[in-house]
C-alpha cells in the first residue's frame, strides 16, 4: 500500500508542474459511431475534489462521453486526458472507477457479489506485483477482502455478499456495482445515471457515499436527470447536448434559458 | 524429447499406481501398455477440456469451439505431406482460424457467429480437398473420430506438454478470464489488455483441442468443451467450484469412457462423450440449478 501511494505520489509531482491540465480535460474532441458524429468540438477542464453533475437530454452523448474517458471508445479526434496522463496509463494505475449505465453482463454467471466487488481490486492486486498477485483472487492478500467488504458496507449490501449475482433485484445490482467502483480506491469515479430506478432509502445511502467520497479529495463525474439532486450535491455543472452547452455552478447555469438551450424545449427544473 | 518422455512414463506410472488399487475387474484392461498411454492421454484431456468447457460455456463459445476443432483440418493434412507431426500442423491452423475469426469479429460488422461459420468452413473444406488426394480413408476416420488406442509415446508427449502449458495459463490467468468473461467492460476499464486476453483464450482453447484430438477426433471434441463445464453450471455458483466439478466429470468420464470401450469393443471417442452425456443428464435434472429445483426454490430474502 505504501509502495502503491508512493508511487501515486511521484506521478503526481512529475505530472503537476509539467501541464496541470484539470483532472478531467478535454481538448477539441469528438466521437462517431460508424460516421454519425454523436459529439462534436468538445473543450472542457475539471478541477480535481469535485463532484461534476452532467446533464442533458436522451442521445445527447453523456454514456459516449464515459466511454471516451475510460477509453472504451477512442475518439474521433481531440485529445482526452485524466490527471495530465493518457486515459490508458491513467486506467492502468487504478486512477479511474467506472459504473455503465447497464452492465452488460450474464445475469446467470456463477459469481457471489462479493467476487464481484473483489474484481474492482484486480488493478490495486496487480500493483502490488509479487505471487500473490497472479494467484486466483482467493488467495489475495486480507486487505483486499477487507476492502471489498467494506465496500459492500457502505451501501448497506453486507448482508448479500454471499448471494449470486443474479439473485439481486435491480437496485441491489445497482448497489453491488457502486460498492465495486468504491473498492477500487480510484481518484475519479464516473458513475452513469446511478440513480435512475432505485428507490429513496438507497438514494440517501447514495448520497452518503458521494460525500464521503468527496470529502477523500475524490473527483465524481455522475450523469444524471435529475435536478434538485444537482442542485444540492453538485459543485459543477455540465450542460451536454452533442458538445458543452454550459458548464459552472449550478446556481449560476440552470438557468431556464440555458435549459431551454440544451433541450431545446421547455423544461421545468422541479420534480 | 527423450526427458520429457521418461517423465511421461512416471506418470503413467503414478497413474497406474492408483489404477492397481482398484478391482482387478477394473484394472486388468490397463496392464496393457497401450491402456496405459491411452489412459494418461484421456485424462489430460479430461481435465483440460474440464477447465476450458467453464469458460467455453461461460463465454458461449460453444461455436467457437466447433469452428477451431473443424480447422485444424488443412494443417493435419499439410502436415502429414510435410512428414511434420500432425499436432503443430494443427495448432497452427487451428491458431490462425482462431485469430481470424476474433480479428473479423473485433474489427468489422460481421458478428462473431458469422465469423466463425466463415472461417471454419472455408479451413474445413480446404481440409477435406487436400485429405482426398493424399490419405486413406482410415487415416481420416481417425482424425475425426479419435484413436486413443492407437497414441504413441511422441503423442502422449505432446499432449501432455499442451495440457501443462494450458493448465499454468489458466491459472495464471484466472483473474484475466474471470473478469473478461463476466464483465469486459469492467476488465478493460480498470487497464486490463482485453484485446490480448481475448486472442489468448482463443489459443489456449486451439491448444485443448489439438490435444484432444487424438482421443476424441475433430468432430466430437466440441462435447467434451461443452459438456462437463454445463454440468457444473448445473450443481454450483462459484466458479472455482464449477472449473473443479467440470474437471471432475471430464477427466473421470474420459477414464471410464476410455475402459468401457475396451470392454464392449467399441469407438473409444463416442464412448467417452457418451459418458460425460451420463454426468449431465442427471445434473440438468436434479442439479440445484436444473429443472426440478429451480422451480421450487422458493427462499426467503434478508431484510
Ligand atoms: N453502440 C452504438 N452504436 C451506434 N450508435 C450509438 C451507440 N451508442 C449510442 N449511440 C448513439 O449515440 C448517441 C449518444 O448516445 P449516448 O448513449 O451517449 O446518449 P446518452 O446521453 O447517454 O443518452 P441517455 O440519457 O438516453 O442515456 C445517440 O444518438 C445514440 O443513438
Ligand atoms: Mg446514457
Amino acid at each position: 500500500m505504501n509502495d502503491a501511494t508512493g508511487l501515486r505520489q511521484r506521478e503526481l509531482t512529475r505530472q503537476i508542474p509539467r501541464s496541470y491540465a484539470g483532472t478531467v480535460a478535454a481538448n477539441a474532441v469528438s466521437a462517431a459511431y460508424d460516421r454519425d458524429l454523436v459529439l462534436r468540438d468538445m473543450s472542457f477542464s475539471l478541477d480535481p475534489g469535485q463532484l461534476v453533475a452532467i446533464v442533458g437530454p436522451n442521445g445527447a452523448g453523456k454514456s459516449t462521453l464515459f466511454k471516451l474517458l475510460t477509453g472504451i471508445k477512442k475518439p474521433a479526434g481531440g485529445t482526452v486526458s485524466v490527471f495530465g496522463d493518457t486515459v490508458y496509463r491513467a486506467r492502468r494505475n487504478n486512477r479511474i472507477a467506472y459504473v455503465p449505465q447497464e452492465a452488460e453482463i450474464d445475469w446467470d454467471y456463477p459469481v457471489v457479489v462479493h467476487d464481484v466487488v473483489l474484481s474492482g481490486r484486480f488493478g490495486r492486486i496487480r500493483e502490488e506485483g509479487g505471487l500473490r498477485s497472479i494467484l486466483p483472487p482467493r488467495f489475495a492478500a486480507r486487505r483486499h477482502h477487507e476492502a471489498s467488504a467494506a465496500a459492500l458496507g457502505s451501501v448497506g449490501m453486507s448482508d448479500y455478499a454471499d448471494r449470486p449475482i443474479g439473485a439481486l433485484s435491480g437496485g441491489q445490482k445497482k448497489r453491488v456495482f457502486l460498492a465495486r467502483a468504491i473498492a477500487q480506491e480510484a481518484d475519479l469515479l464516473l458513475l452513469d445515471e446511478p440513480l435512475a430506478g432505485i428507490d429513496r432509502a438507497t438514494e440517501s445511502v447514495f448520497f452518503d457515499v458521494l460525500v464521503e467520497l468527496k470529502s477523500a479529495g475524490k473527483t465524481v463525474l455522475m450523469i444524471t436527470h435529475d435536478f434538485p439532486t444537482v442542485e444540492e450535491f453538485a459543485d459543477t455543472v455540465m450542460l451536454l447536448s452533442r458538445s458543452v452547452i454550459e458548464i459552472g455552478p449550478p446556481a449560476e447555469i440552470l438557468t431556464d434559458e440555458n435549459l431551454e438551450r440544451t433541450y431545446h424545449g421547455s423544461v421545468r427544473r422541479g420534480r | 524429447m527423450k526427458a520429457l518422455e521418461s517423465l511421461v512414463q512416471t506418470l503413467i506410472d503414478i497413474v497406474m499406481w492408483f489404477v492397481n488399487l482398484l478391482p482387478p475387474v477394473l484394472s486388468d484392461p490397463f496392464q496393457y501398455a497401450f491402456m496405459q498411454r491411452a489412459l494418461l492421454t484421456s485424462l489430460v484431456v479430461g481435465v483440460i477440456c474440464g477447465v476450458l468447457s467453464c469458460y467455453i460455456v461461460l463465454k458461449r463459445w460453444a461455436l467457437l469451439g466447433d469452428a477451431v476443432s473443424h480447422a485444424v483440418l488443412p494443417g493435419v493434412a499439410i502436415a502429414y505431406l510435410l512428414g511434420l507431426p500432425f499436432s503443430v500442423g494443427a495448432f497452427i491452423s487451428g491458431a490462425l482460424t482462431s485469430l481470424g475469426i476474433g480479428a473479423l469479429e473485433r474489427n468489422t460488422r460481421i458478428k462473431s457467429d458469422s465469423a466463425m461459420g466463415l472461417m471454419f468452413t472455408g479451413a474445413f473444406a480446404l481440409g477435406v480437398v487436400i485429405i482426398s488426394r493424399i490419405a486413406s480413408s482410415t487415416h481420416l476416420m481417425h482424425i475425426l473420430f479419435g484413436n486413443v488406442l492407437g497414441v504413441r509415446m511422441e503423442a502422449l508427449t505432446w499432449t501432455v506438454l499442451a495440457g501443462a502449458v494450458t493448465l499454468f495459463f489458466a491459472f495464471r490467468y484466472y483473474k484475466e478470464f474471470l473478469l473478461f468473461s463476466f464483465d469486459p467492460t469492467h476488465a478493460s476499464a480498470i487497464g486490463m489488455n482485453t484485446a490480448a486476453i481475448h486472442y489468448g483464450l482463443m489459443l489456449l482453447l486451439t491448444l485443448t483441442i489439438v490435444a484432444s484430438l487424438e482421443t476424441v477426433g475433430i468432430v466430437l471434441v466440441v462435447a467434451m468443451l461443452i459438456i462437463p463445464g454445463s454440468t457444473a453450471n448445473m450443481l454450483v455458483n462459484s466458479l472455482p467450484r464449477m472449473i473443479a466439478i467440470s474437471v471432475a466429470v471430464g477427466a473421470v468420464s474420459s477414464a471410464l469412457g476410455l475402459y468401457l470401450s475396451f470392454l464392449l469393443n467399441v469407438a473409444s471417442g463416442g464412448t467417452i462423450v457418451l459418458v460425460t452425456f451420463a454426468f449431465f443428464v442427471p445434473a440438468l435434472v436434479f442439479g440445484p440449478n436444473g429443472l426440478l429445483f429451480r422451480r421450487r426454490r422458493i427462499t426467503v430474502a434478508p431484510a
